[in-house]
């Protein structure tokens, strides 16, 4: 085939052949890509000459030509370019893939299709797009690169997976995660070394993922890995990355000055002015020598101890504080060193090609006690064993080892509430040498956890992969595919005897995935004339077997052996199997005529063990159709339009994202009653439960102008999910909480784009931009009827002045998914009159710093009063009492605007690459900074630095000035709940632009280096995660969130890495 | 190309191995609808799964309706709002208590229970019939507290296993009708109980026996039962007196402790066991070990958890209880500690274990023992006019308690009478969640407890408001 085009381009130049002149001379030189990697089979010639040669497998080729004359470099793929000879006898090249290539092969479910001939709506980011980003994972380097994709991190601790969110998911409470198959085995992309990555595909709308049925309701993603090319030597690549991470945010805090001089103002205007004065408290002058708390009061005749500051006591003039300022935040994040070493050699004769490789990644880990590291191989084999018969093999291992904290709830949230004034480790007594705790053992400092915790996690996958493809004549093409999966995942945990737990219990756990799959399909592919014709039918089976095996013992004499075997009180012995099994049948047929009519008609028939006999299949259509208007005459005079095709697309996916005892119920027997076995009913059975479907519409449009340098593929989509697999809520008198039922209708919509420019185009200066876009919406259409005001599940049901109802919230018809309500402020009580007539609220307990005590109302109860400096709270329903009726809607999780901007400079050797990303829509509760700033644990929390803009009407401060209420003390526990409530007071919008990516790169390519075999060295500085351009304190804005605060919910700081590379090409 | 298309046919047909019945697949692991309720051994370990719900039912809640209204409760080291709210009688909807899932949850299971065990071979018919009978005394404890704590309620005796089933929105069932389920529970329970069950931690005869005259005691005075219902609960309470098995310890601190579980007073308790289950309320009443600076006084004499201390007795409580220093359950009931500048205090019973430096909350939480059913034989004399035989029950207490026998003469009137057996039982069941139904049942709510005074007449002031998630879960459920 490349060898026609060579011809054809060579015919081509013949055309605008003149003679040739004399003094000439002998160029030389080398074609590379961007990246560095030599072009073979490159087309030089000489423009308007019948001279040409064609690059060697390392890119180089020579030629006569002389100096007036211009030297054309054309290959399929890369963008054309022309260089006058001049005075250079050498003229080394770069040429740059061409961004549009209307010839370019995509990679679609069981096969490909050209760009031109594509109807449905397909996005592809090749492995180059993403080789600089400096990321564990290619999950993490699509960020903001797909239209139509939002993928985010919602846990940043290292190793962990990104989320893919396509088109906005499908389903309400079912799964969202895409389809992702790996050279068409199903798996996360954790573990896939981004070095082995060829291209991406992203199936988006139904008429592309139609033929994977009953899993692509969420879009599929078609990862394929790269293989060796025929006829090429053996190429050695050799890469090394080493960066350095740090947190890119975290949240600030109060030096211990500063904390403890505003903690004992207040604390003696408060409920217990005692903990100012009593032992073992954060701010009291009383803390003996023996507490963890550092603060305490100067004794007559002693000096400042080493280590210790000193202040004046601001409550009591004339003593002398000392007190230790360790920075929690220090001590628990570092700065880490992230490394990546890949190695891969890759090559092919005519009937072989063959690719293996290694690589190594390490993150060290930026918060103390974690890290991460894996091991990949990969190797990758195509043999044409007879001109009919290949087979392809491919095969590869990943290791992982991650160190992680099991909840960052404890251990990041609430550890980093440990004030300032605590000491690192006990400096007398029984504890002498070891961290202090913190306040409780759910709370333990960053350091107390890494002293007295292990838990690690290892984790190995192996995917093997055999396929036969056999041509049994012409045109038509049988495949056999039979894959293996397999994943086993070991933990283990342990935490030595400490304080809160003498107990020293250890687990260890296995899991094991294991997934086998069967495929045959045949394909056919006729032209007759200027019809084509293309029919493809095949079968695939699926079954998947989980395990899990966990064990657990306590009660080990000593913290020297941590495993099960050391403790004789053996705590747990579980083991957990289940089984699924997935068949089904595809078809596909295409058709065109003269490539410029185009139709493609898909089906699958699905089959899912999860379902009871009579539910379990599903059939699920898809058909498209293009038209290629740019091919029409009437549109030929367009000079401007290169290219233009219309696209529509329509069709049905399923999704199955049940559990295995949905359909059948459960009765759970993990309980025990005195020691003897006991089962309770736990998933109510509904034996009519079937697939959610999907249909979608897709109305999109590619465009190629002026010269192709501009490209614009456009699609507005409308996905509407029916049958939803929905929980519906039961009566809480039934014994059961909720049981899933098909009942329910969702829409998705919105539009992707995607802009590609080449803005310059010289010689040794190129600039080329890429604009994505993501917007989306959805809005529940359908729930099941629960004769409630638009069928609302869960939501506030408010009875207002006039008697009448107010329902809102939860997940209503009418209404989008994701909104969440808080209280809203009204004013902050800036006189005592307008605390005296404050409304009730429920939540105050009526403490009046200004007369020390709770103030007691009618009813006898100081609850429901205020003071100065509290908030007045808006009352939604006028009953005069604030409580939970009075919710206002605060924001919404889901961000409705995505997308992302790249920008690649070249000139000469050199590269620049800066690539930002930005979400819009979404609301984070930051529940985070609000339950830091409640000072809970009777008073002994770290302050954050947002805390000096609470009002201090002491100071004579203007209320205006303020953004918070007035700061008082422990506002959980004793005081009047102003920060404590989900509010507008913490509800920021989450709004954010990353710089994500930055990149410098020169490849150096000499004939010093060739002596030594070596074709060229790409050297490369590279920035990630540079910069979050966000209104948000402490911590990442790419989640939104109701709830920061939750035992679930991730605060392990975004992490920002500056990378120095290297590249080596044998 | 007819021999492409066959031999393609072929291929593709080669590789299905007829197995569209391979997705009939059987998880192993787990008991489906489809497995459960086929042998013995399902409903034996259904009764203690009910036992497990009704254990997690109680957990915290069982003070949170049986104490802290009595004002006699309060903050601990630290306090909960609700908790606060409950001692001066300010109830509001979604307090903690307001939820009544719990209840319904483990009604559930024993509607199943009863539901399929006639269906299932049992080896001997007295199997089949103990495990029925734990299905009814559970089903009929729980309606007593749901009756007692929301009046009307729904009533659902079925089971669920479908949500198209008939009853699943139910209205709330009048509770006359639920206290009448109760009893006929209670008879059921006690005709098929064999006599030879000898379980603490499950239904046994004299289990039953105390929640029958817990039952008809409180028919008779809160329902208009009369002397017929004062007869059954002496009927049911002679029946425990009168066992053998059962009996009172002479000395008060061998009836508490992980030690004194098999103690011949308990007649019912909750099995709490570490490595099974721990925690529940008396987590919240001991001092937490972060806060104590002197770690030579930690067990010497500070038991020390890890939870806040929530909940303690108020200071007037402490006063009443420790009015008589000759009263040998004070210090197993509670303890004072001057450490320094701090007073602490903690109550002492249901503290658990202390293993390798922490604290297990595995102490059994006992429902019913052996003093209160002679405190109800009291009551139940008295109420009949047999004042003698009212004291001849309350010296047996005071013996026990100061090992005296004179405080208590049978010519002391009926009044009180009354006020000795509610002061003894304020004393005795301090944390056994007693109070607030024998101030109640005793009719001295609105006398004693200072927040209701004056408020005999509030429509449903003993009540308990419902949840905001019993409403929005069913429209037929109102306030």
């Amino acid at each position: 085939m490349k060898r026609i085009i060579h011809y054809l381009l060579f015919a081509g130049a013949l055309l605008f052949s003149v003679s040739v002149s004399a003094q000439t001379q002998e160029i030389t030189g080398k074609v590379t890509d961007v990246s560095g990697q030599p072009l073979q089979g490159v087309t030089v010639f000489l423009k308007g000459t019948s001279t040409y040669t064609v690059s060697n497998n390392d890119g180089t080729y020579s030629i006569s030509a002389n100096p007036s004359q211009i030297i054309t470099f054309t290959a399929i793929g890369f963008v054309t370019r022309e260089v006058t000879v001049a005075t250079q006898k050498v003229i080394d090249i770069i040429l740059e893939e061409e961004v549009f290539n209307v010839e370019e092969l995509l990679v679609i479910g069981y096969g490909s299709q050209t760009k031109r001939t594509v109807t449905s709506s397909i996005a592809k980011v090749s492995g180059d797009e993403i080789r600089n980003s400096t990321v564990t994972s290619a999950t993490d380097a699509l960020k903001g690169r797909v239209a139509g994709a939002r993928i985010f991190s919602s846990n940043n601790t290292p190793g962990a997976e990104p989320t893919i969110l396509i088109r906005g998911g499908s389903s309400i409470s079912g799964n969202n995660d895409p389809l992702i198959l790996v050279d068409g085995i199903e798996r996360d992309l954790s573990g896939i070394n981004p070095n082995d990555i060829e291209s991406m595909e992203v199936l988006k709308d139904a008429a592309s993922s139609a033929i994977y049925g009953s899993r692509a309701s969420n879009g599929v993603l078609l990862v394929t890995t790269k293989k060796g090319n025929n006829n090429s030597a053996p190429r050695i690549t050799f890469e090394a990355d080493v960066a350095v991470e740090s947190t890119e945010r975290n949240m600030e805090y109060l030096g211990s000055e500063e904390a403890i001089t505003l903690m004992r103002k207040r604390l003696i205007q408060g409920p217990h002015p005692n903990y100012a004065y009593a032992n073992n408290y954060a701010y009291s002058s009383g803390n003996l020598t023996s507490s963890k708390y550092s603060l305490r009061a100067l004794t007559s005749g002693e000096s400042v101890p080493d280590g210790y500051l000193s202040m004046d006591d601001p409550i009591n003039p004339g003593t002398t504080l000392i007190f230790q300022d360790n920075s929690w935040i220090n001590e628990s994040f570092r700065t880490a060193i992230w490394q990546n070493y890949y190695v891969g050699i890759d090559g092919g004769t005519e009937t072989i090609k063959y690719l293996a490789s290694v690589g190594y990644t390490n993150d060290g880990g930026v918060a103390v006690g974690t890290n991460f590291d894996r091991i990949s191989a990969r190797a990758n084999l195509d043999v044409k064993i007879s001109k009919k018969l290949t087979f392809k093999g491919g095969f590869d291992f990943n290791k992982m080892n991650t160190n992680y904290y099991a909840s960052q709830y404890q251990v990041i949230t609430r550890g980093l509430m440990t004030p300032t004034t605590q000491k690192l480790y006990y400096d007398e007594g029984q504890y002498a040498g070891t961290p202090t705790p913190g306040y409780n053992a759910s709370s333990p400092t960053p350091v107390f956890y890494a002293y007295y915790n292990d838990n690690a996690q290892k984790e190995s996958k192996v995917g093997v992969n055999g396929i036969l493809e056999y041509n049994i004549v012409e045109g038509l093409k049988a495949v056999a595919q039979v894959s293996l999966f397999n994943q086993y995942l070991t933990g283990d945990t342990f935490m030595r005897a400490n304080i809160f737990n003498g107990t020293r219990p250890s687990s260890s756990t296995l899991t094991n995935n294991e997934r086998q799959k069967v495929e045959v399909y045949a394909s056919y592919n006729k032209s007759v004339k200027e019809h084509s014709f293309s029919a493809l039918a095949g079968y695939s089976y699926q079954r998947y077997d989980y395990k899990y095996l966990r064990a657990a013992a306590s009660d080990a004499a000593s913290d020297k052996i941590p495993t099960l075997n050391a403790g004789p009180t053996k705590t747990d012995a579980t083991t957990i199997k289940n089984a699924e099994v997935m068949i089904g049948y595809f078809g596909r047929f295409t058709y065109d005529y003269k490539k410029k009519y185009l139709l493609m008609l898909t089906f699958r028939e699905d089959g899912s063990s999860k379902f009871v006999q009579g539910q379990q299949w599903g059939f699920f259509p898809g058909a498209s159709a293009g038209w290629v208007i740019s091919e029409e005459n009437f549109f030929k005079s367009l000079k401007a339009v290169n290219n233009l095709k219309i696209r529509a697309s329509y069709g049905q996916t399923g999704n199955n994202y049940v559990g295995y005892y949905d359909a059948l119920g459960r009765y759970a027997i993990s309980t025990m009653y005195q020691g003897e076995a006991s089962i309770v009913p736990s998933t109510m059975p509904n034996k009519g439960l079937t697939w959610e479907s999907s249909t979608q519409l897709d109305l999109g449009f590619d465009l190629g102008m002026f010269n192709n340098r501009v490209q614009v593929t456009a699609d507005y989509f409308n996905k509407v999910t029916d049958n939803l697999i929905t929980s519906k809520v039961l009566p809480n008198t039934s014994g059961f909480s909720s049981i899933l039922t098909n009942l329910g209708k969702v829409r998705f919509y919105g539009f992707d784009l995607e802009i590609n420019t080449r803005n310059v185009v010289r010689n040794d200066f190129s600039w080329s931009s890429k604009l994505v876009m993501s917007y989306v919406k959805n809005i529940v259409l359908e729930l099941p009827d629960n004769g409630r005001d638009k069928n609302r599940i869960g939501g506030y049901s408010v009875t207002m002045a006039d008697g009448s109802k107010l329902e809102f919230g939860g997940t209503a018809e009418g209404e989008p998914l994701g909104r969440f309500y808080g209280y809203m402020t009204d004013y902050i009580i800036a006189t005592q009159e307008q605390a005296d007539n404050a409304l009730y609220d429920s939540q105050s307990r009526g403490w009046d710093w200004t007369k020390k005590n709770y103030v007691t109302g009618k009813s006898g109860t100081s609850i429901g009063k205020k003071a100065i400096g509290d908030y007045e709270w808006k009352d939604l329903n006028g009953d005069g009492i604030i409580n939970g009726s009075d919710m206002y809607l605060l924001g919404n999780t889901i961000p409705t605007f995505t997308g992302g901007f790249g920008n690649t400079l070249t000139y000469k050797n050199f590269s620049l690459y800066i690539f930002m990303d930005w979400a819009v829509g979404h609301s984070i509760s930051n529940n985070l900074l609000q339950r830091q700033m409640c000072n809970f644990f009777a008073n002994n929390t770290s302050l954050p630095t947002e805390i000096r803009k609470a009002w201090d009407p002491e100071s004579g401060q203007d209320v205006s000035e303020a953004t918070y209420a007035r700061f008082g003390g422990n506002d959980s526990d004793d005081l009047n709940k102003n920060y404590r409530p989900a509010s507008n007071v913490f509800t920021t919008r989450g709004d954010y632009l990353c710089l994500r990516d930055v990149t410098l790169s020169y490849v150096l390519s000499n004939a010093a280096l060739k002596k030594a075999m070596i074709e060229n060295i790409t050297f490369t500085l590279s920035g990630n995660n540079l910069h979050y351009f966000t209104s948000v304190i402490g911590m990442s804005p790419e989640t939104g969130t109701s709830d920061a605060y939750s035992t679930g919910f991730y605060t392990y700081p975004p992490i920002r890495r500056i990378s120095f590379g290297l590249k080596v090409t044998f | 190309m007819k021999k492409i298309l066959y031999i393609t046919t072929l291929l593709l047909f080669a590789f299905l191995p007829g197995c569209h019945g391979d997705l009939n697949v059987e998880q192993p692991s787990e008991f489906t609808s489809l497995s459960m309720w086929t042998s013995e051994a399902d409903a034996a370990s259904a009764v203690n799964g009910a036992f497990h719900q009704l254990r997690t039912t109680l957990a915290t809640s069982l003070p949170v309706y049986g104490d802290y209204r009595s004002a006699l409760y309060g903050g601990g080291m630290m306090s909960v709002t609700d908790y606060d709210k409950m001692a001066v009688n300010v109830l509001a909807r979604d307090m903690e208590g307001t939820d009544w899932t719990s209840f319904y949850t483990t009604i559930n299971t024993c509607n199943l229970i009863l539901k399929y065990s006639p269906t299932i071979t049992f080896s001997q018919e007295s199997k089949k019939n103990e495990i029925m009978a734990n299905a009814y005394f559970i089903r009929a404890y729980c309606y007593f507290m749901i009756a007692r704590v929301w009046g009307d309620a729904p009533l659902l005796t079925t089971g669920f296993e479908s949500d198209r089933q008939d009853d699943m929105y139910p209205v709330r069932t009048p509770a006359s009708e639920i206290y009448a389920q109760v009893e006929s529970d209670l008879a059921e329970a006690d005709k098929l109980m064999p006599a030879t069950v000898k379980e603490k931690h499950k239904a046994s005869p004299a289990a039953i026996s105390m929640l029958m005259a817990d039952y008809y005691l409180w028919k008779a005075k809160m329902l208009g039962g009369g002397n017929a219902a004062l007869e059954s609960a002496k009927t049911a309470v002679n029946k425990v007196l009168n066992n053998a098995s059962y009996g009172l310890e002479d000395d008060f601190a061998k009836v508490f402790g992980v030690e004194n579980e098999d103690s011949k007073e308990i007649i019912f308790s909750i099995n709490y066991e570490r490595n099974e289950y721990v925690g529940g309320y008396p987590s919240y009443y001991l001092i937490p070990e972060q806060y104590v600076e002197n770690k030579e006084f930690i067990n010497n004499p500070l038991p020390v958890g890890s939870h806040q201390q929530y909940v303690s007795i108020t200071n007037e409580y402490e006063a009443f209880l420790g009015s008589d220093p000759d009263d040998k359950r004070i210090p197993v009931t509670f303890q004072i500690f001057p450490d320094g500048t701090i007073r602490w205090r903690w109550i002492n019973k249901f503290k658990g274990e202390w293993i390798n430096e922490t604290r297990f909350f595995s102490s059994d939480i006992i429902i019913y023992r052996f003093a209160e059913a002679i405190l109800m034989k009291a009551e139940i004399e008295n109420a009949l006019s047999n004042t003698a035989g009212a004291v001849a029950e309350l010296v047996k207490i005071e013996k026990r308690a100061y090992k005296t026998t004179s405080r208590y003469t049978a010519n002391m009137s009926r009044q009180a009478i009354d006020n000795a057996i509610v002061d003894e039982i304020l004393k005795e069941f301090v944390s056994e969640a007693k109070s607030w139904w024998t101030l109640v049942r005793m009719g001295q709510a609105f006398t004693r407890i200072e927040s209701l005074k004056g408020r005999e007449n509030e429509e449903n002031i003993l009540l308990w408001p419902i949840s905001s998630s019993s409403i929005n879960t069913n429209p037929n459920i109102k306030e």
